[in-house]
């Protein structure tokens, strides 16, 4: 008589054979008692490592284990960061992003309007600001890279700038400035949204413990 | 309390914002799964404990690692599973050194006489299993796995599932056996 493997008979006991699997080893019990042997010392195995499960009353009480477990925990989460609620970080975020998309086309209307591509559509009030401040700012700017010591390379700059059409240089200015501007303000909205993640998430996991605690209590 | 209904997912999104409370509940969960497979691997209820406080805290900060799209039961177990076979390689160590300090001055009577008892003859067998081998054991007797659950939460294939289970048992059932007939010839004048 040919007999099955014995891994399906462990298999059997455990009731892990397929239909057909099990039709055909049931069929081979009937009337092999080797196999019929084997498969009741198999269950007496089982159940002696089955009757040593321990029980529930065998450890701590789930309060002091929880108590335990609590106090050896890292508050906040390691991964906190990505953890948090990032709701109003997102929120911010995407204020951010939209005033940068309303810089960016403000400045290309203004490119356009000055290059003569487009019709002018606002008052040409911002540019003129540029136009006024632009020489302000760089004369403020030139002491210091001649303090630094990099007095050739400011007075190269200079010249290259001075060389610069007056309506590219109103441009570079102004798309300078702009950007400067939008990475300013989206970034702190950013910063703020994440900190007001932050600081909502303490208060809710306070508000949790609270409620854990009284419900345990 | 209505909180204490809530189901696992949400459970596990609040936990993974740091919500310790929602955390708290998941532990009270499975908190009995873990100490008891834990105390199945390493045969010792005491060590469970510690392996279950491990285990929990290593959810807690990777919880952001867990995939939704699998069980969180099943990445439990791997989790205690491997801790707990980790915690047997270092008390084996521990013990190996312990043993050569004190250099065979051993063989407690009273030590022997528990050993007689049918539970302690019983851990013991599956103490000297594979641990990998006891791993699969412990999960299909103690928590009555399905072989489709153990292969998932051991990451191991069907087949080694059922080439494990049948392994062990067989092995326990040699290993009882030989137990038995020393202690009858011991007891034979």
């Amino acid at each position: 008589m040919r007999h099955p493997n014995p891994e399906l008979l462990s298999a059997h006991i455990d009731g892990a054979l397929s239909t057909t699997e099990a039709a055909a080893l049931a069929q081979h019990l009937g009337v092999c008692a080797e196999c019929r042997r084997q498969c009741a010392e198999l269950r007496a195995v089982s159940a002696s490592v089955q009757a040593q499960a321990p029980s529930t009353p065998s450890f701590v009480s789930p309060g002091l284990f929880w108590a335990r477990l609590a106090a050896r925990l890292q508050t906040p989460r390691r991964e906190a960061w990505p953890g948090i609620s990032l709701l109003p970080a997102t929120v911010f975020a995407l204020l951010g992003a939209a005033l940068d998309v309303l810089l960016g086309a403000a400045s290309l209307v203004w490119l356009l309007e000055r290059w003569g591509l487009m019709r002018p559509l606002a008052p040409r009030l911002l540019a003129q600001l540029v136009q006024r401040d632009a020489p302000t700012v760089l004369a403020g700017l030139a002491p210091a890279w001649l303090a630094s010591g990099s007095k050739q390379l400011c007075a190269r700059v200079l010249q290259a700038w001075g060389a610069v059409r007056p309506e590219v240089q109103d441009a570079v200015l102004y798309v300078g400035l702009a950007t400067l501007l939008c990475v300013a303000l989206g970034g702190l909205l950013m910063l703020f949204g994440l900190w007001l993640s932050t600081r909502l998430d303490q208060e809710r996991n306070e508000r949790s413990m609270t409620r854990w605690n009284t419900a345990r209590s | 309390m209505a909180a204490a209904n809530r189901p696992e997912a949400e459970l596990i999104a609040s936990a993974r914002s740091g919500d310790m409370g929602a955390f708290a509940q998941l532990v009270g969960l499975h908190r009995m799964r873990v100490l008891r497979t834990a105390a199945g691997i390493v045969g010792s209820v005491h060590e469970a404990e510690d392996v279950a406080q491990l285990v929990f805290m290593r959810v807690w900060d990777h919880l952001d690692d867990y995939d939704s799209a699998g069980s969180f039961t099943s990445w439990l177990y791997r989790i205690t599973v491997n801790l707990s076979i980790d915690t047997l390689r270092r008390r084996r160590y521990e013990a190996e050194l312990d043993e050569e300090l004190q250099a065979g001055a051993r063989s407690d009577p009273e030590a022997l006489a528990l050993h007689a008892d049918e539970r302690r003859r019983v851990q013991r067998a599956v103490a000297q299993l594979p641990d990998k081998t006891r791993a699969a054991l412990i999960l299909r007797e103690y928590e009555q796995l399905s072989y489709k659950e153990i292969a998932e939460a051991l990451k191991i294939p069907i087949g080694t599932v059922m080439s494990r289970l049948n392994y062990a048992r067989r092995s326990l059932d040699r290993l009882l056996r030989e137990e038995q007939d020393e202690q009858r010839e011991a007891s034979e004048p």
